[in-house]
């Protein structure tokens, strides 16, 4: 790696790191009904609706992530005309090989 | 209901043809006519809101006969208010915006622009649409009940929500409905988006990379894709309503409530596990209604413009940040303060920067119109009013997004009018620029644009002389979700509440003009060209209205990218489907398309199965957040001995799962194109299934007996809140599991009849092993909390 990528490479790191620490101060703002409700509850309530969230946060970012992988993956991937020789449908009714009943 | 006609061809009768086609056409349109049905429904409601709101003691004809305990002699009472108020927001919400942008027209061109002949599953999305018909004759009907609509709003906020009839008029019956209602709503969300998701990823035609699909194309597929976790999300906490309501399970119903002088028999739940779970689906459900417009803007514009945007690039990823981020922009909801400052900003920094997309967006729409000689038309104006209210909506967002200003304008109608302006008239306004510019290809007939601009100059002044008003309300204090304003304070603002009724009305009425422009232009109107706008994108390659088979069988070849405008020569832009006989070798050509690239059909029926599978993590994923939140917060949890079958259960799964894998592992086609099986490889799977469908069967015994076990020791399903989990997660699992048995019914019967392919074995197999590793998580989190 040149000098100059490397710098590059630290000017982006330093530039991401230099919003996540003016994001800090705005901390989570917000809808203000569900905040002073939330604010008001116990100390435990609000200890577990904060591990609720997390448990909640994760999964979609996972299946983002999943379903970007399989776009990517299949990003040149195009539908093949197979034939259906008995013509019936697969276990969901898949539409694939439709062209051919058509035809 | 086959006919014959008299060439001896055979045709599908009425039934086949319009209400169970497993034509993706056909069932766009029926989508179509049922959000038009919801929106004349939901619009003529909120105008019974604004006539009361303005003159509180008049008298509404025939409103006494729509509900005569609810607007005794035709004058609404403040009840029979907030049951139109939910009613609307619910119809709005639901059956309008999430429905429109999305279903109708996602289901008629999605597969058309992406040189598809039809879905990927489309027994699956006829079953969507009627799934969806049943939730709105279900919703509708919480009207007719005794007691009425429900009137806890379009949210549906516990405890007035969970408690019952004892809650007054419209908790009883109408609630249970609407809860019901919203549940159907979300399996038929789910199946539509599974459909919408393999589709895209696995049907494109030859050329058809993915940034070559046009932005219509990708605006609906981010949106199933956001629509899957969304509502896999709002079905759980759908669950736990209706068994707050009829099992007397307390989750959100706090102890010691209340009500008409009667404590209510709940203990300890939390109307806020209600709000948490809600708002997951209801931020992205705010991107759900609008990003399906953008796409159809965007198309809209382009076409109009004569020349690409400014970044075609930009859109797309701005569309893609913009579903991303809303799954993690919920949590500024309620994550609340005392926590590490380092921890809030997982939450904080997507709030701030999912503006950011929209702008971008915005930005390249109005850089793109400047100096472009744009083709002014009713299409095209619907998308110009699109950009002119999304902006006047999201400026306010900038206001109510500082706590200090939202506290204070939270409760008032400055809400009111920007959610309106961004989420629903801009939405609207989306639908009707894409009803203009696809009204030719859909009917074969051209819309009247005379009757098409006298429409959009109505309704573009009309919505600003409603909303914008509101603004002013909001900032004057004016309170929303009240039916009448008696202080001396609010009296002051009755002029303006007269204006706005007005307006609404005359915007009400002008809506007329689009009908009849809808049904006179559909009966009578001008034919169509295959492409009267002189656009690039694959629908406008085909005859319209489209043949049943919309590319009549032809392989359909994609050489470029979508948007090919503003060329120079006789005509102004390039189709994006070449013409027969292209040579798709050619580098110059198709650059992404190789010899080596594996065909995407195979894997259809598995990318259906792996989307299924993500929305069922994301509903035990909800389930197991409710569990954390209600087993953290609680007073009442009592933790109990799981019963020891569940571990046999356990290891009769696995065992299942290991003789199937075997099974499938041995397997090999006897011919690669049929993907059928020799006799001796189907007696090895006969024997295999039947043990795994032996074992299934021992397993659910297994569950129920581990139920009876509990039952018999006192713990009942809503003893507590540790047995409601209990047994809802077990329920949950057993219904996997019993899909499951009844599919290994199915492949034997289809291995008896030498049917079966590897490729239905193969999914069947990841559904299994799916299951398995279900259970074994939910065993895990069982045996932590309880």
């Amino acid at each position: 790696m040149t000098s100059k990528a490397l710098f590059r490479r630290i000017a982006k790191c330093a530039a991401c790191a230099g919003i996540l620490w003016v994001a800090v101060p705005a901390f989570a703002q917000g809808c203000a009904l569900c905040y002073t409700q939330a604010a008001s509850a116990s100390a435990r309530f609000i200890h577990a609706l904060r591990g609720g969230i997390l448990v909640l946060v994760f999964p979609p970012l996972l299946i983002s992530v999943g379903l970007a992988t399989a776009a990517y993956r299949k990003r040149n991937c195009f539908r093949c005309d197979e034939p259906q020789e008995d013509g019936s449908p697969d276990l969901a009714g898949s539409g694939a090989g439709k062209e051919n009943r058509h035809a | 209901m086959n006919g014959k006609t008299t060439t001896g061809q055979t045709h599908p009768g009425f039934l086949r043809t319009y209400l169970f086609s497993l034509d993706h056409k056909m069932i766009g349109k029926q989508y179509f006519l049922l959000s038009l049905c919801a929106v004349l429904v939901g619009v003529f409601f909120s105008l019974l809101m604004r006539i009361h709101l303005a003159w509180p003691d008049l008298s509404i004809p025939g409103l006494g006969w729509l509900s005569s305990a609810g607007a005794p002699h035709g004058v609404m009472s403040p009840e029979y208010y907030l049951a139109l108020m939910t009613m609307h927001g619910t119809l709005m919400v639901f059956f309008v915006l999430t429905l429109a942008p999305l279903a109708a027209f996602g289901n008629y061109f999605l597969p058309i622009q992406i040189g598809a002949e039809e879905m990927a599953f489309p027994r699956l999305n006829l079953l969507s649409f009627w799934i969806t018909f049943v939730a709105f004759v279900v919703l509708i009907s919480s009207l007719f009940v005794s007691g009425g609509a429900p009137i806890s709003g379009w949210t549906a906020y516990p405890p007035l929500s969970a408690v019952g009839a004892i809650a007054g008029p419209g908790e009883g019956a109408g609630q249970t409905l609407w809860i019901i209602s919203i549940a159907i709503f979300c399996v038929a969300s789910l199946l539509g988006s599974i459909n919408f998701i393999a589709t895209t990823l696995d049907l494109r035609c030859q050329g058809m990379t993915l940034m070559r699909m046009p932005m219509t194309v990708w605006a609906w597929f981010i949106t199933s894709c956001m629509t899957l976790v969304a509502f896999s999300v709002l079905l759980p906490a759908c669950w736990l309503l209706i068994l707050d309501r009829v099992a007397g399970t307390s989750f959100f119903v706090p102890a010691g409530l209340v009500i008409s002088d009667q404590l209510q028999p709940h203990s300890g739940g939390s109307p806020l596990l209600w709000q948490h779970l809600f708002w997951f689906f209801g931020h992205p459900e705010v991107y759900i209604a609008i990003l399906p417009a953008m796409g159809i803007v965007s198309h809209v514009l382009l076409a109009s413009m004569r020349r690409p945007m400014l970044s075609h690039k930009a859109i797309l990823y701005s569309m893609i940040a913009i579903g991303f981020l809303s799954y993690t922009l919920w949590g500024h909801h309620m994550f609340v303060s005392g926590m590490n400052p380092y921890s809030a900003l997982v939450f904080s920094l997507p709030t701030l920067i999912i503006t950011i997309p929209s702008t971008i967006i915005t930005l390249i729409w109005i850089g793109s119109l400047y100096g472009s000689k744009l083709r002014i038309n009713s299409a095209s104006l619907f998308a110009l009013g699109f950009i002119s209210v999304f902006v006047s909506g999201g400026v306010t967002g900038f206001l109510l997004a500082q706590p200090s200003l939202d506290t204070y304008l939270h409760a008032t109608y400055f809400v009111v009018g920007h959610f309106h302006l961004i989420m629903g008239v801009a939405a609207i306004f989306g639908i009707f620029a894409g009803t203009y510019f696809w009204f030719p290809k859909m009917t074969g007939r051209m819309m009247d644009e005379t009757l098409g601009k006298l429409h959009f100059w109505l309704t573009f002044v009309g919505s600003y002389c409603i909303f914008i008003p509101f603004y002013y309300l909001g900032l004057a204090g004016n309170v929303r979700r009240e039916s009448q304003f008696v202080s001396a304070a609010m009296q002051s603002l009755m002029p303006v509440h007269r204006f706005i009724t007005i307006a609404a009305l005359c915007t009400g009425a002008a809506q007329l003009v689009f009908l009849y422009n809808l049904v006179s232009s559909r009966m009578r109107g001008k034919a169509a060209a295959s492409n009267p706008w002189e656009a690039t994108s694959l629908e406008w390659s085909i005859s319209s209205p489209p043949a049943a088979a919309a590319f009549g069988g032809e392989a359909v070849i994609v050489s470029r990218d979508p948007y090919q405008y503003g060329m120079a020569g006789s005509q102004d832009f390039l189709m994006q489907r070449e013409s027969v006989g292209v040579n798709l070798a050619t580098p110059a050509l198709a650059p992404h398309v190789s010899a080596n690239v594996p065909p995407a059909y195979a894997s259809l029926s598995k990318t259906g199965m792996w989307i299924f599978i993500a929305a069922s993590v994301m509903t035990f994923a909800a389930l197991t957040s409710a569990l954390l939140v209600r087993r953290g917060s609680a007073q009442d949890w009592q933790n109990f001995r799981l019963p020891v079958i569940l571990y046999f259960n356990t290891l009769v799964l696995v065992c299942s799962s290991v003789v199937l894998e075997i099974a499938r592992r041995s397997s090999s086609p006897l011919n690669s194109q049929s993907n059928l099986f020799g006799a001796r490889q189907e007696r090895i799977f006969k024997l295999c299934l039947s043990i795994t469908l032996l074992f299934g069967a021992v397993f659910l015994g297994g569950q129920a007996a581990a139920w009876l076990q509990l039952r018999s020791q006192g713990l009942a399903f809503a003893e507590g809140p540790s047995s409601s989990f209990f047994y809802l997660m077990l329920e949950a699992h057993g219904t996997h599991v019993l899909v499951g048995l009844i599919a290994i019914a199915w492949l034997l019967d289809k291995l008896y009849r030498s049917q079966l392919r590897k490729t239905s074995l193969d999914t069947f197999a990841l559904y299994w092993h799916f299951t398995t590793a279900l259970w074994l998580y939910v065993l895990s989190v069982l045996l932590l909390t309880i």
